[in-house]
């Protein structure tokens, strides 16, 4: 135990600094493809690192749903409202606010793509921690595009969400919904790499 | 005294060039072996020698740098030469074991680019395991033909032993993965 904690210790010691770059390319999209691409699937697995937090939100969201008393999420029904978000579980949740966030930066047109993300950090703040020391939301995950057509990769990237609560202040900021808060703003870095746009209201990067 | 020696040890570990660290890639059996089982992956068999002779071009760019993602050793920079693992792999690869310039019956290979993203996060048990991912891309022509896109990728999850020292072990073996799979589908020519 002593010598894990030793060991711990050393691996916090190159810990990454605060204020990491949320997005590390790894194979840069196609010039052409930024912001001219439709993403028209996304299939979203979750790696066994992330699987014990995941386990327990989804376990929260099913409460929500019973308690609403709505039916069993079923991904062929009706697309639900973004109240309902909340009761779904992950894989049904996360596409949908992809969708939702990707049509606000007017990527409805275009390349049809595929968006395979292995989600592999997922964590919740500590009430406790937050309050002593500070403590985080993080949602983290790899992102492979593929052409929806032909199958060929187009791109890869990684996305880091990471939110910083600390204090009453900070919990009180946070408030319900992280789960769908954290999906929001990796769609946002979505949004940011498939545009090419720094933000929605920006022109488009001239290509080099 | 004691403070600022640890000060002035902290100072140098966040320096640049203490976190520049290159990718150390395994060579003979037992070492393979050894990193293996410290690294808990599985090493593959070196490939057998091949049938058809090798001509292998590749752009400087081939070699690069890892891109680093999670929670662990973020300070570290990391280069990926795979170059040299792949001009190694290739040559104990060719029958004569002889990378030839030009080869007018053989198979030419190209390689434009290779990535790798290793992406270390918390096992929730005082550790960490490090996923990483080597890709090549290129192509391969045979005897002055139509060339053929090839495009490897391997992704395996790695102990984190020795703080950040396992680091660059661990990513060499997956590298060298990802090379048998490379020659794997030249063969497929």
């Amino acid at each position: 135990m002593k010598s894990q904690m030793a060991a711990f210790a050393a691996m916090a010691l190159f810990a990454a600094p605060v204020g990491a770059r949320a997005v590390k390319i790894v194979e840069p999209l196609p010039a052409a493809l930024l912001g001219a691409d439709h993403v028209v699937k996304v299939d979203v697995t979750v790696g066994e690192s992330a699987r014990k937090t995941f386990d327990a939100l989804e376990q929260k969201a099913a409460g929500k749903r019973t308690a609403a008393n709505l039916p069993a999420a079923d991904p062929a029904a009706t697309r639900p409202v973004p109240d309902l978000y909340p009761t779904l579980p992950f894989a049904q949740m996360f596409p949908l606010v992809v969708d939702d966030e990707l049509t606000q930066w007017g990527l409805t047109s275009g390349r049809n793509v595929r968006l395979a993300v292995q989600i592999d950090t997922l964590k919740t703040a500590d009430a406790g921690m937050a309050l002593l020391f500070g403590s985080i939301d993080q949602l983290a995950g790899l992102v492979d595009v593929y052409d929806a057509d032909s199958g060929d990769k187009l791109g890869e990237f990684y996305v880091d969400v990471l939110n910083s609560r600390a204090g009453l202040l900070g919990l009180a900021m946070r408030g319900a919904g992280v789960r769908e808060k954290l999906s929001a703003e990796f769609a946002k870095h979505l949004g940011e790499v498939l545009s090419g746009r720094k933000s929605k209201a920006a022109k488009p990067a001239k290509a080099s | 005294m004691r403070y600022a020696t640890l000060g002035l040890a902290l100072l140098a570990a966040a320096s640049p060039a203490y976190a520049a660290r290159t990718v150390v890639y395994p060579i003979d059996p037992a070492t393979i072996e050894k990193d293996a089982v410290e690294q808990g992956l599985t090493a593959s068999p070196a490939p057998p020698r091949g049938t058809h002779q090798l001509t292998l071009k590749m752009a400087p760019t081939v070699d690069h740098e890892v891109v680093r993602a999670g929670i662990m050793c973020g300070v570290w920079t990391v280069d990926n030469p795979i170059r040299a693992l792949i001009t190694a792999m290739a040559t104990e690869h060719d029958p004569d074991g002889k990378l030839d310039p030009i080869v007018p019956a053989g198979l030419t290979v190209e390689i434009d680019r290779a990535s790798t993203l290793s992406r270390c996060v918390s096992n929730g048990e005082m550790s960490a395991m490090c996923i990483t991912r080597v890709a090549i891309a290129g192509s391969v022509t045979a005897d002055g033909g139509t060339p053929r896109a090839l495009h490897v990728e391997v992704e395996k999850t790695a102990k984190q032993v020795g703080a950040c020292a396992g680091l660059t072990r661990g990513i060499g073996l997956i590298s060298r993965e990802a090379v048998i799979a490379l020659l794997a589908e030249v063969d497929g020519s």
